[in-house]
């Protein structure tokens, strides 16, 4: 089976970290985890690999607005059915109301005490995107 | 400031490889290929300052220029080019930055201004908190044998409750700060060397692993320091020459922020060198706070002291920041009357002056 290609964009590797643990706990060996924390570093990587299957974005990077990231790759013909999610700390409306623009497919917020029930919608995202069930583009959903 | 940059990025010989859609948008076409100098000299759309690049020897520099908008109005902005490497093949990034100007009277409400201030704080807080927390749970499910695991949860834990209190002790200052100061007899020094621990303390949060830190009076060294986190202490019989007014808790904030910003602001190749010079003259108390850091470029030094301006340097430099430790920092010395200036010279250093009347 094809493992999965998580792309993790967030220059707190910290939170990337834990993000990938908690996907890991699905349990299935199946993922592929990219990590990254410079987000010109990204596009970079972006322009020469088209083949994750899910991407999360943070909006605050070093140098650049997240957000210009995810709107490259839902404009890119080759990238714009890649699955993205941007999972932020911002909680300004401006920023959700943005993303929505964009067209990304959700919207997590950081949440400021780790909770079980994000991760667990997290992880039921994934296992829905990986099985094909959830497709990209279906419209903009905000999670946890 | 508005979060609109645009992008363009280069290849090893100056070909433009991508451009973002909103420099394409400003320039009415696609602009992938061509070669950047090019594209620079001949736009009639972007024109450049006098600032020259330097691509070779720098990881990123800056220049300004014009774009213009669909009404032909111009905007003035500013560009970060970072380098970066990739298999020994160099590239350049452009970043565009709309300048930062002043908040226009009727174009923000202080309700909005308030509202922008509290999500850029909701952010950092929630940013460190998350971390935390996650940390901790962590080390509920931890194996206890796992030593190693368990030293990294707690210094990442350790470095994010320091920029957690940083960021409290700015707010409640920034809270109080309309409320009658507690002016009391104070020893400056007092106040200094309380500052002082407390930002040798958050080296480690700036992952700085040595430093040249010194405080001279009257042109005489009293206080040296090479060890980060090694406590300082004044020798008593130094508290007796700068005897101020003030309230210590605030004035003390003033001083946590000018040295917490020469910290961040270090150059990386650099440890980093402070100053602190206190001066008993006639006409006050004269305290330098001076460093060799990355400076304030001449663009951003009139806005500096403006609640809410980031550069957009410490973008590149550091991403955290409320934009409201130095606004604070003018408002309490003003409100001791005093008076604070700087001078500064990118690349170089920067110097605060504060004036406090005796």
């Amino acid at each position: 089976m094809r493992k999965m290609k998580i792309l993790i964009i967030d220059d707190n590797t910290t939170h990337s970290k834990i993000l990938m643990e908690e996907i890991y706990k699905i349990g299935s060996p199946n993922y592929d985890f990219v990590i990254i924390s410079d987000g010109i570093k990204a596009f970079d990587i972006l322009q020469n690999d088209y083949s994750y299957d899910l991407i999360f974005i943070d909006i605050k990077l070093h140098g650049i607005d997240g957000l210009q990231i995810a709107k490259y790759i839902k404009r890119e013909p080759d990238s714009k059915n890649t699955f993205v999610i941007v999972f932020s700390s911002s909680v300004s409306e401006e920023d959700i109301h943005k993303a929505k623009e964009i067209g990304v497919d959700g919207y997590i917020s950081k949440p400021s005490q780790k909770s079980e029930e994000v991760f667990e919608e997290i992880r039921r995202l994934v296992k829905g995107v990986k099985k094909g069930k959830i497709k990209s583009q279906r419209g903009f959903k905000i999670y946890g | 400031m508005d979060h609109h940059y645009g992008l363009i990025i280069l290849d090893g010989n100056d070909q433009i490889i991508f451009s973002s859609p909103l420099v394409r948008q400003k320039l009415y076409r696609n602009i992938r290929g061509l070669n950047i100098k090019k594209v620079l000299d001949t736009n009639s759309f972007i024109k450049l300052s006098s600032e020259k690049v330097d691509l070779k020897n720098h990881q990123w520099c800056y220049l300004r220029l014009n774009l213009t908008d669909n009404n032909m109005e111009a905007i003035p902005c500013e560009c970060i080019i970072r380098r970066f490497d990739k298999t020994n093949d160099l590239r350049f990034s452009i970043l565009v930055f709309p300048v930062f100007q002043e908040h226009k009277q009727n174009k923000i409400s202080p309700e909005q201004e308030m509202k922008q201030y509290s999500q850029n704080i909701f952010h950092d807080l929630n940013e460190y908190l998350f971390t935390i927390s996650s940390e901790i749970s962590k080390l509920k499910e931890m194996n206890r044998d796992d030593y190693k695991t368990f030293q990294e949860s707690i210094e990442i834990m350790d470095k994010n409750i320091e920029g957690l209190s940083f960021l409290i002790g700015n707010l409640s200052t920034y809270a109080q700060i309309s409320k009658q100061l507690n002016k009391r007899k104070t020893n400056l020094y007092e106040v200094i060397e309380k500052a002082c621990n407390s930002i040798i303390q958050t080296t480690k949060e700036h992952n700085i692993e040595k430093l040249d830190f010194k405080i001279f009076e009257n042109g005489e060294e009293k206080f040296k320091c090479e060890e980060p986190r090694k406590t300082l202490l004044v020798n008593n019989k130094n508290r007796l020459n700068f005897q101020v007014y003030c309230d210590s808790d605030f004035l003390q904030r003033v001083f946590i922020n000018l040295l917490v910003n020469a910290l961040k602001y270090s150059r990386d190749q650099k440890p980093p060198t402070i100053r602190i010079d206190l001066n008993n003259e006639t006409n006050g108390y004269i305290i330098k706070i001076n460093d060799n850091g990355i400076g304030i470029r001449k663009v951003d030094q009139k806005n500096i002291f403006q609640r809410g301006f980031r550069s957009p340097i410490a973008f590149v430099q550091d991403c955290n920041g409320s934009g409201l430790g130095l606004a604070i920092s003018k408002e309490i010395v003003e409100l001791h009357n005093g008076k604070i200036t700087f001078d500064s010279k990118k690349g170089e250093y920067t110097e605060f002056k504060i004036t406090l009347p005796k």
